[in-house]
């Protein structure tokens, strides 16, 4: 297995070592160094991420005052969900912290992908479900403010 | 009990609304505290808070005092040279790993870093035989209490120093999410941790499920409960929690202990 590979192994488990091997050759890896884009809100979302190494702050821009981090994303988790429904845009933007590395996947290549293979796209759907879910919950938690909370 | 007289010998401003106090005593001194009792101390005038120790040295005591309400206020602003009132120590504090050389975990939630102070300082002392990791949240970088200990910590080999903020700018090049995702697999790997946990209820509930989550057993989670107090030595009841008097059987409980406890309370 490359490296691609293993990293998706990992967030795949289910998946058979052939479709990761079909998966990880959409892959292409990618070098951000501090303050690069990785992409930019309201573009069209065409390629996602997911981190190898570094740090990457997602963030909101609003019409005043600076962007504010909403979270940031370490090695192994993925960056950018909004290329998987309409309209295919980009909600936040992301920028790396840290040099960062990625494995970038082409996003239409994959949803192609994926429609050709129901089982390929049952396993990405149920990846990108766990990642929904995990923000969602540390959305809620941080709405509660965990550490301001009274006992 | 009557309080022994303290005298503030010098202050510490955390964030906007939270101050270490260090205390010194003016006659006798209560015994020494261990990492995490706490100490009823007096505002005198005003009234009498339970306050954990957050820095122990000799006969001095370290407080770190969040202000929310009249007691806390009074004590947040006390100058140097002030008198304060302090009866303890009480309570059963952290439970160290004991001489297994196991690694260690804590992780504080906002003010929950200050009771562990203590104990991450006997911690780090007692290296090389056991590591160290630090996981520690808040709400926004200007709240993290203890930066100087945090910076210097970061250069101790055998610790690990884990930050996170829920909200941040760009100024921030740290981590922006919730503690719990500073844990991970590798949180518990290899010889069976030592975890403490201390914040808000919420925060160790959530802790405490990641935990057991990544394969930890009940009896290794520590966490420390808080309950508002008036006697401190089990007279009163006010601090009772189903069959637990928390200023006497804790503040620091383990998982197995403390979760039908609080579970008791959402009845
Ligand atoms: C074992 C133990 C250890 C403690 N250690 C510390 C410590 O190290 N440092 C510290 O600052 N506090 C600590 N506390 C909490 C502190 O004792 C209480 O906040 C206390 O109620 C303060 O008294 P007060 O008169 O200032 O406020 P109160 O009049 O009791 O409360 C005023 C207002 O603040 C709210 N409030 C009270 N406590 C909190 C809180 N913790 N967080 C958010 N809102 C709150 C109340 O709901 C109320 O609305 C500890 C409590 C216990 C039981
Ligand atoms: S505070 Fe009185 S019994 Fe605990």
């Amino acid at each position: 297995m490359n490296a691609i590979e293993d990293l998706l192994g990992a967030a795949l488990p289910d998946l058979p070592e052939a479709a990761i091997g079909q998966l990880a050759a959409l892959g292409r890896t990618r070098h951000f160094d501090p303050d690069d884009r990785l992409f930019t809100m309201d573009e069209p979302a065409e390629t996602f991420h997911v981190v190898r190494s570094g740090l990457v702050a997602v963030e909101v821009e609003g019409p005043s005052g600076g962007p504010a981090t909403i979270e940031t994303v370490g090695p192994g988790d993925v960056v950018g969900v909004s290329w998987l429904l309409p309209p295919h845009r980009w909600v936040f933007s992301a920028r790396a912290i840290e040099t960062t590395e990625t494995v970038a996947f082409d996003a239409a290549l994959v949803l192609d992908r994926c429609g050709r293979d129901p089982t390929l796209g049952y396993q990405v759907h149920r990846w990108f479900a766990g990642v929904i879910h995990r923000r969602l919950m540390a959305a809620r938690l941080r709405v509660l403010d965990l550490y301001g909370a009274r006992p | 009990m009557v309080p022994a007289r303290y005298r503030v010998a010098d202050r510490t401003d955390e964030s906007a609304d939270t101050v270490t106090l260090t205390l010194e005593p003016i006659d006798r001194p209560i015994p020494t505290p261990g990492p995490g009792q706490f100490s009823m101390l007096w505002a005198f005038g005003v009234g009498e808070a339970p306050i954990s120790l957050s820095a122990i040295d000799g006969t001095r005591l370290g407080h770190t005092v969040r202000a929310v309400g009249p007691v806390s206020r009074a004590l947040a602003s006390a100058p140097v040279g002030a008198t304060i009132g302090v009866r303890g120590p009480f309570g059963r504090g952290w439970c160290p790993p004991g001489d297994d050389a196991g690694p260690a975990v804590v992780v504080a939630g906002g003010l929950g870093l200050a009771p562990l102070r203590p104990l991450i300082a006997a911690l780090v002392a007692a290296r090389p035989r056991r590591s160290v990791r630090l996981a520690i949240g808040a709400r926004r970088p200007e709240d993290l209490l203890h930066r100087g200990d945090l910076r210097r910590l970061v250069d101790e080999p055998g610790v690990s120093v884990d930050l996170t903020v829920d909200v941040a700018d760009r100024g921030w090049r740290g981590r922006v999410g919730l503690v719990t995702d500073l844990l991970d697999a590798s949180t518990v790997s290899g010889t069976e941790p030592m975890a403490y946990v201390c914040g808000p209820e919420l925060m160790m509930w959530f802790t405490a499920r990641r935990l057991l989550d990544l394969g930890l057993a009940p009896e290794r989670i520590q966490v420390s409960l808080e309950r508002n107090m008036h006697c401190a030595i089990g007279w009163c009841g006010h601090c009772q929690l189903g069959p637990s008097f928390v200023c006497l059987d804790g503040p620091v409980y383990d998982w197995a202990e403390a979760e039908p406890l609080l579970a008791v309370r959402g009845r």
